[in-house]
């Protein structure tokens, strides 16, 4: 547990999307721009010889290429050792305080942050800042139902659209109403129009998705957004499966975590994402907690609210599990009753 | 004893609770934790209790045990001394621990 603000950890940024949706393009523009000014940027590539590193490469920016193959590939070994690298590389130069990783289009973001989450050592030294995943509007609709595409879309924390500049505006809004459909938490906006600096600037407020509070104070009821042909936000039907659970007063903390440890081990597989924030008892600040599939990220103080008394929260993104039997096994385990609303809008206000 | 020293850390252990989370002291909090895990297990029929604030102890009524370290090793744990996993959307698991807490109260 650590306090967002006194947090010393080297905040990891991931960049993902599938083969050719312009995550190389848009580090290169961040490149050249001096956001990555002090980042390692890691790259890893499928590919035998590794083409984005050399694109990317010739600036200050140090970079490294994790080559062989997927991240994924090498879950338990491979991505260890590379970011144990990086943790070394950090203490013997310490020419970077942040690490870019951009990870092949093949990879599994879970991966990666299963690995790092569930390691002592890196998790003690790194930390998941925010995970964007890049869509191609041209060929979304090709890549949809992929579990690969699916995966990437669900671990993001912003979803960026590319090459909205070929795109017909229908594959566009088709692309944004997709993605929102399967992370309705993460803001989608079009990858021209947000430089990868304002998005690091704004990582912590994407993560705690302040917006979903909304949810709780009854604003943006059914609606999650997505990009019209204009660039405005649009609404669209709320996923049904996507709800919000409020609860009054402090939670036990011993409690809810056996509750959740147990709904992610035993239906993990069905649950896309758990996030909200949480009241304890005997703690100020609130508490975030993010949950992807089986994972947990640990959990972090985020700083305290300015309104008290505000209540905790937890969005649901499920696929297939009752949202009133989850409020009531929540009741019967954890001993506070949940108030379910029936989902929480993306970041509509969110601009890059 | 090689649970004591394998296991990884997991964002529920007790070392992961938030600083201050409770009034009480970390061994009390892990006492805590250790009654509502067993009373978690005791609906798959499986007792569950603190083995030196390290370690979780795993007994049927058959004479299996397992002693297991974190949190999915207690769930994995109990279904393999029952046969059959916890499910927390269980109807019969959440009518078990509504009546716990009836009688908590």
């Amino acid at each position: 547990m650590t306090a967002a603000g006194a947090d010393r950890r080297i905040p990891v940024h991931i960049v993902t999307g599938c083969l050719g949706s312009g995550k190389t393009t848009f580090l290169r523009r961040a490149q050249e721009s001096g956001a990555l000014a002090g980042a390692l940027l890691l790259v890893n590539e499928a590919a035998a010889f590794g083409v984005d590193d050399r694109l990317l490469r010739g600036d200050t920016t140090p970079v490294a290429l994790l080559a062989n193959g997927c991240l994924c590939c090498r879950m338990d070994r491979g991505v260890k050792e590379e970011l144990h690298r990086v943790l070394a590389l950090h203490r013997a130069r310490g020419d970077f305080d942040r690490v870019v990783l951009e990870l092949s289009g093949l990879a599994d973001p879970l991966a990666v942050i299963a690995t790092l989450v569930s390691d002592p050592y890196l998790d003690g030294q790194m930390r998941i800042a925010m995970v964007v995943t890049l869509v191609d509007c041209l060929h979304d609709a090709q890549s949809a139902g992929a579990v690969g595409h699916r995966r990437q879309i669900e671990a993001a924390d912003i979803v960026l659209l590319t090459k909205t500049d070929l795109a017909t505006p229908q594959d566009t809004a088709g692309a944004a109403a997709r993605a929102a459909a399967l992370q309705p938490l993460a803001p989608c906006l079009p990858a021209a129009e947000v430089t990868f600096d304002s998005l690091v600037a704004r990582a912590d407020r994407l993560r705690a998705d302040l917006l979903a509070r909304d949810a709780i104070a009854g604003a943006g009821k059914g609606r999650a957004g997505r990009i019209g042909a204009a660039g405005g936000f649009e609404c669209l039907p709320a996923d049904p499966e996507t709800f919000c659970l409020g609860m009054a007063g402090r939670l036990d903390w011993t409690r809810l975590a056996l509750w959740l440890s147990l709904l992610l081990h035993r239906h993990g597989e069905r649950i896309a994402r758990i996030k909200g924030f949480l009241h304890l008892e005997g703690v100020e600040a609130p508490v975030l907690i993010n949950c992807v599939r089986h994972i947990a990220y640990f959990p972090e103080h985020m700083p305290p609210d300015a309104e008290a008394g505000a209540a905790s929260f937890l969005v649901f993104i499920v696929e297939g599990l009752s949202a009133d039997r989850i409020a009531r096994s929540f009741a019967a385990c954890v001993g506070a009753h949940p108030v379910i609303t029936p989902t929480a809008r993306a970041a509509a206000d969110w601009k890059a | 004893m090689c649970g004591l020293w394998s296991g990884m850390a997991h964002w529920s252990s007790p070392g992961r609770l938030p600083a201050g989370a409770t009034a009480v002291a970390p061994a009390a909090a892990r006492m805590a934790q250790a009654r509502t895990l067993a009373a978690f297990c005791a609906r798959a029929g499986i007792g569950a209790r603190d083995w030196m604030l390290s370690a979780w102890i795993l007994e049927d009524g058959a004479g299996g045990s397992l002693i297991v370290e974190t949190l999915p090793q207690v769930w994995e744990g109990v279904e393999r001394l029952s046969g059959r996993p916890i499910d927390p959307l269980d109807e019969a698991f959440i009518a078990g621990m509504e009546t716990c807490g009836a009688a908590r109260r």
